[in-house]
């Protein structure tokens, strides 16, 4: 079972099979929070909207077009409550960077490159939320400045704005570090 | 759009570095994923099939819970809760928790447990078969179970909870927050949470694969159905009085075995070992823990600390963090190098009262710490007086052994003991490495 493509799970849960929902659900539940969690840098705001993005597409898989791809889709749905999420807390520029840990304990190759990739967590999780928002949009959720400034409703030429900015900013906190 | 491709493949990199759901948000979401769509005629099925189960049960724990008490272990502790092994398989328990309200510990492997995990013929109560998960072939399996009374009116946490006859495919992937216990050769972890007979019982199931196979579950999930579980908690209340789960403690570990590479500023470093001791200076009385700290600046500096192992006492400028475990977020980074927990290459007699050794590394030095902890906590960010400058776990530190080794050359620079007995052994290597 844990080995059929998307299609056919799909396929299976719109006959009621609860084995191929769970399948789909374990393919594709950390890559929704972990989208929910780099958007709102918030364990509790991205517990909420990652259940929400999920339950939501796992009731709308009867009506989903199989023949895209299902994990951009929930992606997108994930990212779209994320920032709902935020909004509905106001938190979108007043977001406390206090408790923002964006790494895990160890992921790269080497612990040199541990040490710069955590350096760079950090250094993104010290950006202003508004900065950082955009960032983790376009750099850890790949998408286009295009798409970012429609997801938040914000003018193209401000998201690149933004998105040059914290550029900056990152590049000087970074090389203070003699990270880059 | 960018002339930094540089800071642009960091940016990209980074986001693999992102921790991942807890088990407690993960079970939550999919229980609510899957009620979005599944029909409610099953949810009947369901009912029925957990109601024969439940009789299937019973029925079976009274007459296998007897044969739960190998080598006359089971007369320490409740009989009925452990798993009787398939053929083929290896089952321990621990002994009962000396302070209330922790859980029982059952364990199964399809492979003999490494002598490290067991004590005279009782499973080790962290929970964590630590030796034979390092050692876990890929066709190997492991499964602890734990036990805990739960007051599943007030905790609220029922909802939550499966219920028996626990299913291997229902289990939900459970390392977090980078808990990994062989991190070069990542196992295949899952947890199952349930709720039974008024009993939380967590089993956490460890493959030698992170994928494991069909063949592989199938063989988990024989064992898995022999798992057996008290009728209530009543005869057990005496021992374990019920206590609030929470997510955090679900996923947490008792014993702690970390291996870091530092940096050390000049490649100079200090190991400081020191006994519990109280002092009094100017009338002022202070309580040092006892602790074993590798440090590159100097005691005054706050952010000085690599890592750390300190007993509880009070905070004070030379303990950050009493009652502790961490490492320094800035200078240390989690390493996959093999560091043994031994004084061998390194002089006799230990020091047994505080010590200081100043030593000299090519760089970097690495440092594996390995305590035992009263109970289980995570490990995270600690927030202290100098900020969230490390990653750590808090708890009383039972024994803890640290190990320091020059990273380039990989010889041995330091080794120190905390023992049960709140005594302290500290060696260190001779000039001019170290003085």
């Amino acid at each position: 079972m844990r080995r059929r493509p998307d299609t056919e799970l799909i396929a299976l849960v719109r006959k009621g099979s609860a084995e191929a929902a769970g399948v789909l659900f374990d393919r594709y539940w950390t890559h929704v929070w972990r989208a929910a969690y780099a958007v709102t840098a918030d364990r509790g705001l991205a517990d909420d909207a990652a259940q929400e993005a999920i339950q939501k597409a796992f009731g709308a898989l009867h009506g989903f077009d199989e023949t895209r791809p299902l994990g951009p889709w929930l992606k997108r749905i994930a990212i779209n409550r994320a920032v709902d999420q935020l909004r509905r807390r106001r938190q979108v520029e007043v977001l406390s960077d206090e408790e923002t840990v964006f790494h895990a304990w160890s992921v790269g190759e080497s612990a040199d490159e541990d040490i710069r990739l955590w350096a760079v967590a950090d250094a993104v999780a010290g950006l202003g939320a508004g900065k950082r928002v955009v960032v983790v949009l376009h750099y850890w959720l790949d998408l286009p400045i295009e798409e970012i400034a429609g997801v938040l409703g914000l003018p193209v030429g401000t998201v690149a704005s933004r998105l040059s900015r914290a550029r900056k900013e990152l590049r000087q906190v970074l090389e203070e570090q003699r990270v880059v | 759009m960018s002339s930094d491709p540089e800071l642009e493949r960091l940016l990209r990199d980074v986001r693999e570095t992102l921790p991942g759901p807890t088990p407690e948000a993960s079970r939550r979401a999919r229980r609510a994923a899957l009620a979005a769509i599944r029909p409610r005629r099953r949810r009947m099925k369901a009912a029925v099939l957990i109601a024969v189960a439940l009789v299937v049960a019973v029925g079976a724990g009274s007459v296998l819970g007897a044969l739960l008490a190998p080598r006359g272990s089971a007369a320490e502790g409740p009989m009925e809760f452990g798993f009787v092994p398939a053929p083929g398989w290896y089952a321990l328990q621990a002994a009962p928790p000396a302070t209330p309200g922790l859980s029982l510990v059952a364990m199964a492997a399809n492979v003999p447990f490494s002598p490290d995990d067991s004590v005279k013929g009782l499973a080790e109560p962290s929970a964590l078969p630590y030796s034979t998960l390092r050692t876990l072939p890929a066709d190997g399996i492991v499964m602890v179970a734990t036990l805990t009374a739960l007051d599943l009116q007030t905790s609220g946490l029922a909802k939550y909870l499966s219920h028996f006859p626990l299913r291997v495919e229902d289990a939900s992937p459970y390392v977090d927050f980078g808990v990994e216990v062989r991190p070069e050769k990542p196992l295949g972890q899952y947890q199952l949470r349930a709720a039974h007979h008024g009993w939380n019982v967590d089993v956490t199931v460890y493959f030698g694969t992170s994928a494991p196979s069909s063949t592989l579950r199938a063989q988990a999930q024989r064992q898995l159905d022999g798992v057996v579980v008290p009728e209530a908690p009543d005869t057990a209340s005496a021992r374990v009085t019920p206590k609030r789960a929470t997510a955090a403690e679900a996923s947490a570990l008792a014993v702690v075995d970390r291996t870091f590479v530092c940096t050390v500023s000049y490649g100079e470093f200090t190991v400081v070992v020191s006994p519990r001791s109280t002092s009094e200076v100017k009338g002022v009385r202070t309580t040092s823990s006892g602790h074993a700290r590798v440090t590159w600046g100097s005691d005054a500096y706050p952010l000085g600390d690599l890592v750390v192992v300190a007993r509880p006492g009070l905070r004070n400028y030379i303990t950050r963090f009493p009652g502790a475990v961490y490492a320094s977020v800035r200078r240390c980074a989690a390493s996959r190098t093999s560091v043994p927990l031994t004084h061998a290459g390194l002089p006799g007699p230990a020091s047994v009262v505080r010590s200081d050794s100043e030593c000299r590394a090519g760089g970097k030095v690495l440092v594996r710490v390995r305590a035992v902890l009263e109970s289980p906590a995570p490990w995270r960010r600690l927030t202290g007086p100098v900020g969230s400058a490390y990653n750590g776990v808090k708890g009383h530190v039972v024994e803890a052994q640290l190990a320091v080794r020059d990273a380039r050359t990989g010889k041995p620079l330091a080794f120190a003991t905390l023992d049960r007995s709140e005594a302290t052994r500290h060696w260190s290597a001779p000039w001019p490495r170290c003085v």
